[in-house]
């Protein structure tokens, strides 16, 4: 399993959080020092998840202090966004699907910026088969990214069977990760681990792994 | 001007040693007199946990730990004479990674809970910048101060009977008080910001120099307790044995477990204020037997070549204070202001410390 350190950011880039059990927000500093922090201790990539409807300019100076490649999402609604957002040094942006008009314009950003630059985000719902569909017909995407947890914290968690039999239909075609919402079993995809998980709650397996062990460390607080 | 017979000072009379030597002389032989023996401090500190226990202490002692040397000795000390102890850290929001995998091996070594109390960020920034443009010399005043306030409001939960602070004399004296101000005085604190910034500092943690010496000499509740005087530390061979017992990593100078307080020792007082914080350190370690002149010398020669780290530790600090290069530069260029120049408790707390001083009670100075 390949698991992706993430920084929930907010408050214009100044703060960065985590949500415990995805309900208890816990306020864990200086989102760049845990860049650089997380960073260090080389993990496949990082991810920062923009909470803020729109793109605080604070977050531009992070992929300066990565030595790792990274990836933005959250707030990001134009061609412009993904512009800048690709200047100032990330590598992939993505962009949260909420109706058929949001896959309209990923599919002009992938056109403009190429495939593989971009990602989805994908809250699960009665519509994530269908935009699944629509989504394998693009020609290159570099990951679909499925969550289950909104903004206020809410979220019945991702079964990991269900990201499997999703694998089963579409790997073909698309490459499946999951993020907000994984409950921590056993699974061949990618997982966007939130950056400060409590460990207690989560497999050894994923544990055991440095960077995390890291982020953990400084999860702790009263 | 001659060089000091035993450290790196210079001497400008004809004397044979340097002001600092002859100073803490008496006390550093006191220091070489007690034992080396690890056992020694242990066994003072399984005492100070049994004096004062009481049933409704979870843990047998409440030690502060920030990933240095000093710390980190005293929260391994503890996990290999078994007590239960409980770490605290406090998080500025500038700890290194080599910092956090330190505290992070302790922590999986011997299973201790570890509580980080998070400074609020644009707050804390806010304070450094204040300090910056202040243009004092002891940007650290605001770290240490809420350190110590957190360990003092630690202690009045009442947990354990006795604090361990990582705080000794053998290795951190010596140090140049024209560029240190008292970790005391909030008063500073409150002016500067106030003169400057003037934000709302209700959620920095503050504490009165009183309450602080009742914790530290009078409280029986949870007394703050030093136990790397009492013994021969030597912080190398301390950071021998935790790399033999945990896969400690030591920094390439002393407080280099902050990502600002290196910047701040090798960009900040060398260029602002031409102080070399680091010679004062090895100094401290030459007079305690722990390095030769010449190493101290060769070491402090590697302090001075920076290569592409002041670079890119300056870009950092800018982006992480939200100014520019050219901000940085002219308060770098920028005349040095003494802290006295602000309000502070200077009036109370110099004649209590040279009390302190003189009857050896200060931990550091």
């Amino acid at each position: 399993m390949r698991t992706i350190p993430c920084i929930a950011v907010d408050d214009a880039g100044e703060s960065a959080f985590y949500r415990i059990a995805h309900k208890n927000v816990v306020y864990i500093g200086c989102p760049l020092n845990v860049v650089r922090v997380l960073s260090e201790c080389n993990p496949d990539e990082l991810a920062i998840i923009n909470l803020q409807d729109c793109i605080p300019p604070a977050i531009f100076c992070f992929p300066r202090h990565s030595l790792r490649p990274m990836s933005f999402v959250g707030g990001v609604k134009s061609t412009d966004d993904c512009r800048s957002l690709f200047r100032s040094g990330y590598d992939r942006v993505g962009l949260t699907i909420k109706c058929e008009a949001d896959i309209y314009q990923l599919k002009q950003m992938c056109a403009f910026f190429g495939g593989s630059s971009m990602d989805a985000h994908i809250k699960l719902s009665q519509e994530t088969n269908n935009f699944l569909i629509q989504l394998s017909s693009f020609d290159s995407l570099s990951e679909v990214v499925l969550h289950d947890v909104e903004r206020s914290g809410r979220g019945q968690g991702i079964r990991a069977s269900l990201v499997d039999n999703l694998k089963r239909q579409f790997g073909a075609k698309l490459n499946i990760a999951i993020s907000g919402g994984y409950k921590g079993e056993e699974t061949n995809t990618t997982v966007y681990y939130a950056s400060r998980a409590v460990f207690a709650d989560f497999p050894q397996n994923i544990c055991g792994d440095r960077v995390l062990r890291n982020s953990i460390l400084i999860s702790h607080r009263p | 001007m001659t060089e000091c017979k035993i450290c790196l000072n210079i001497v400008v009379d004809q004397l044979p040693i340097c002001g600092v030597c002859k100073v803490v002389e008496a006390r550093m032989m006191g220091v070489h007199r007690l034992t080396k023996d690890i056992s020694k401090p242990i066994e003072s500190m399984f005492k100070a946990t049994e004096v004062g226990k009481k049933a409704h202490h979870k843990f047998d002692a409440i030690v502060g730990i920030s990933g240095g040397v000093d710390s980190c000795f005293i929260a391994t000390l503890c996990g290999e004479a078994g007590l239960n102890i409980k770490l605290i850290h406090f998080d500025n929001g500038w700890n290194s990674s080599l910092a956090n995998q330190n505290i992070d091996n302790i922590v999986r070594k011997y299973h201790f809970p570890l509580e980080s109390y998070v400074m609020p960020w644009p707050i804390f920034r806010s304070l450094q910048r204040s300090f910056l443009l202040a243009s004092v010399p002891d940007v650290e005043l605001i770290t240490d101060h809420a350190i110590f306030s957190y360990m003092a409001k630690i202690a009045t939960q009442e947990l354990a009977p006795v604090l361990f602070s990582g705080a000794n004399f053998a290795t951190e004296h010596g140090l140049d008080e024209r560029y240190l101000w008292n970790k005391l005085d909030s008063l500073n604190i409150k002016d500067i910001n106030r003169r400057h910034e003037n934000i709302c500092l209700d959620k920095y943690p503050m504490i009165s120099p009183l309450k602080w010496f009742k914790h530290r000499f009078l409280s029986s509740n949870c007394r703050i307790a030093t136990p790397l005087n009492d013994f021969w530390y030597q912080r190398r061979e301390a950071a021998r044995i935790m790399s033999a017992l945990h896969g400690f990593k030591d920094y390439e100078f002393k407080h280099e477990e902050s990502y600002f307080t290196k910047f701040y020792q090798r960009v900040i007082l060398p260029q602002k204020f031409g102080y070399v914080k680091a010679k004062d350190h090895l100094n401290a370690l030459i007079r305690n037997r722990e390095m030769s002149k010449s190493h101290a010398q060769s070491k402090l020669g590697a302090f001075g070549d920076l290569g592409g780290v002041a670079n890119y530790e300056t870009k950092f600090v800018c982006d992480k204070l939200g100014m520019d290069e050219e901000d940085l530069a002219s308060i770098l260029k920028s005349k040095p202001v003494r802290h006295s120049q602000y309000r502070n408790l200077g009036i109370v707390m110099r004649p209590s410390l040279k009390l302190l001083s003189a009857l050896n009670m200060r931990s550091m100075a």
